[in-house]
Formats: C-alpha cells, structure tokens, sequence
C-alpha cells in the first residue's frame, strides 16, 4: 500500500466520521455509505472495506446513541460491503464511458445504494434482535420506518452525487500522479 | 457494462427497489394496526345476534356488542366450544350444548340478513368483523354430504 492510498484512506474515513458526528441529529441520515462506496469504486474493493471497518471502529467506540459491542461489531463488518460492492462495480466500470450513459448509470448506482442499504440493515437488525432477545420479524418490522428512510435517502445520495463525485475524484487522483511523478 | 444498456434490467432493478419498500410499510403499518387493535379490544359494534336450534327454537340477543361475530357470540353469555385452525380461524363445534353430529350430518353454521334472504358466513366466525346493526344468526343446518352445502335457515 503506497503512501498516497494511505493517505486517501486516512482522508475518506476523516471524511465518514465527521459527516456522521455533523448528521447525528437526523437518524439513518449518513453520507459515510456513500463514501465508503465511492472508496471502493476509486480505489478497489480491500480500500472500500477497509475505510468501512476503520470508520466504524472510530464512530463505534465513541458513538453518540451508545456503544454494545455485538451492535458495534455487526455494523462495522456489514458496511465493509459497501466498499466491497463499490469495488467489483469500479473494476466492471472502468471503461464506461460516464458522460454517455449518465442517467442509467445513476438509475444504477441509485438502485445500488437501495439494495445494498437494505442488506446492511437486515444484518444490522438481526444482530441487534438477537443481542436484545427480540424477535427478529419485530425487529425488521418496528425498524422498516428507519429502514425505509435509510435506503431511500441511499438511494437518493448514490443516485445524485455518484457520477460527479467518481468522476471528480478520478480526475484529481489522475492529476496528483502526473503531478508526484 | 452491457447491462446498462437494457432498459428492462433498469426498470426491473428499480421496481424491485418499489416493492421492497411498499412490503416493508405494509409489514409496519398491518403491526401498528393489529398491535391497536389488540389493545383497545377492537371497535365494539352493536348487532342483532340469534341462534335456531332447527327444532322451532330461535332466540334473539338484538344489541349484543363485540367486534368481532366470535366476541358477539361470547358477550351474549353463550356457551361456545371451538377448534382452532390457526390463521384459518376458529372452527364452531358446539353451542351451548348443543354439538355438530356427523352421524346426523348437521353443523353449526353462520347467515347474514341481506336484501335477498339469509346469506352463508364466509369466513370463520373469529375473522368476521361485524358491522353496525348486521342481524346474524347461527343456524344448526342439515349439510348435504355430497355437495356440503349447508340447508338455510328458514
């Protein structure tokens, strides 16, 4: 791992953390999937993962709704798909064109954000039934609101800001190597 | 990526996402609305509820209130022996002594008051909602034993 994928991590997770200390106040809000995701899209799929893993460990352990550490555990594990998935997409992406098919690339990313937000939460949810001693159907019920919010502002979030973000982010990475060598 | 370019596969994707969603209320809001109802014991309904013994014998409990015809059935003091089926509901063998009798093959079976004469319960007495001022009556029919169908109440 060479010094400037070091420092691109250390940044992405600097990044996580405060957007989820600065969004605390609105739960399921988080712009950290979203990061982790385009992490991993940049980056390769052991990048996003390990942003997700280090982001957690940091937010975790000085969480403002408490910390238990099968909760802690379960969500630090489940947001390293996130950068997994974001990962594998870059490496099939590289080619594609972004200007040329951007609305069903964000149709895409935007149905991506959905369906990977609502593995993370069904994960996160059996874990937290079965640390409590909830059923885990009421679990997944009771929590579809939060559920529901999370994904569609995922969706919303990976839809949107996906292609300007990559695009953006590849150019500076592109030109900060020109520039070191 | 090929994928992309198949409009079907997007639209797919996204509808998928749409049904997801729509289950995941449903599940929340058929909770929040059992979970309700479970605890204010239902929405109590006066009706007019009577039993036929098909031996000439036919009493009426009019203003007999419940939510459901099972708690009507209850509220009105009888004596009600059931089988339960599960979701399926709850299966009337026998009322206030008097029970189903394969030998004589007559059971116990619910009617509606329409505008056309008596109409057959359709569902199991502990799933009917009633409604306000329905005239019910369970009747102790003749069922055929080739067609299972039930005789009417006079």
């Amino acid at each position: 791992m060479n010094t400037m994928k070091v420092s691109i991590i250390a940044t992405l997770v600097a990044l996580c953390v405060a957007t989820n200390y600065a969004l605390v106040g609105v739960p399921n809000l988080k712009a950290m999937d979203f990061i982790v995701f385009v992490g991993g899209f940049c980056f390769g799929p052991f990048v996003g993962a390990f942003i997700g893993i280090l982001s957690w460990a940091v937010y975790g352990v000085v969480n403002p709704h408490g910390f238990v550490p099968q909760v802690w555990l379960a969500t630090m594990f489940s947001e390293t798909i996130y950068g997994l998935l974001g990962g594998l997409l870059g490496k099939n992406l590289a080619l594609t064109n972004f200007n040329n098919e951007r609305f069903e690339l964000s149709v895409f990313f935007g149905t991506m954000g959905f369906i990977l937000t609502l593995i993370y939460d069904l994960i996160t949810n059996v874990v937290y039934a079965s640390t409590f001693g909830i059923p885990i159907i009421a679990a997944i019920v009771f929590g579809a609101p939060f559920t529901i919010f999370h994904q569609v502002s995922n969706a919303a979030i990976f839809g949107v800001v996906s292609i300007p973000v990559i695009a953006g982010l590849k150019k500076f990475v592109r030109r900060s190597m020109v520039w070191h060598f | 990526m090929a994928f992309l370019r198949n409009k079907w596969a997007l639209a797919t994707l996204v509808v998928l996402c749409w049904a997801i969603t729509a289950s995941l209320a449903l599940g929340y809001y058929y909770y929040q609305y059992t979970d309700l109802v479970d605890r204010i014991g239902g929405s109590p309904v006066p009706v007019n509820l009577g039993i036929d013994y098909a031996n000439g014998t036919r009493q009426w409990f009019n203003g007999t209130k419940g939510a459901t015809l099972h708690k009507c059935m209850i509220q009105a003091g009888w004596d009600v022996e059931v089988t339960s089926f599960g979701v399926m509901g709850l299966y009337v063998n026998s009322i206030n002594g008097v029970e189903e009798s394969i030998e004589e093959s007559k059971s116990w079976g619910w009617w509606t008051w329409t505008d056309y004469g008596w109409a057959h319960g359709g569902s199991a007495c502990d799933k009917y909602i009633v409604s306000t001022d329905e005239t019910i009556i369970w009747y102790y029919s003749y069922v055929d034993p080739t067609t299972w169908e039930m005789t009417p109440p006079p």
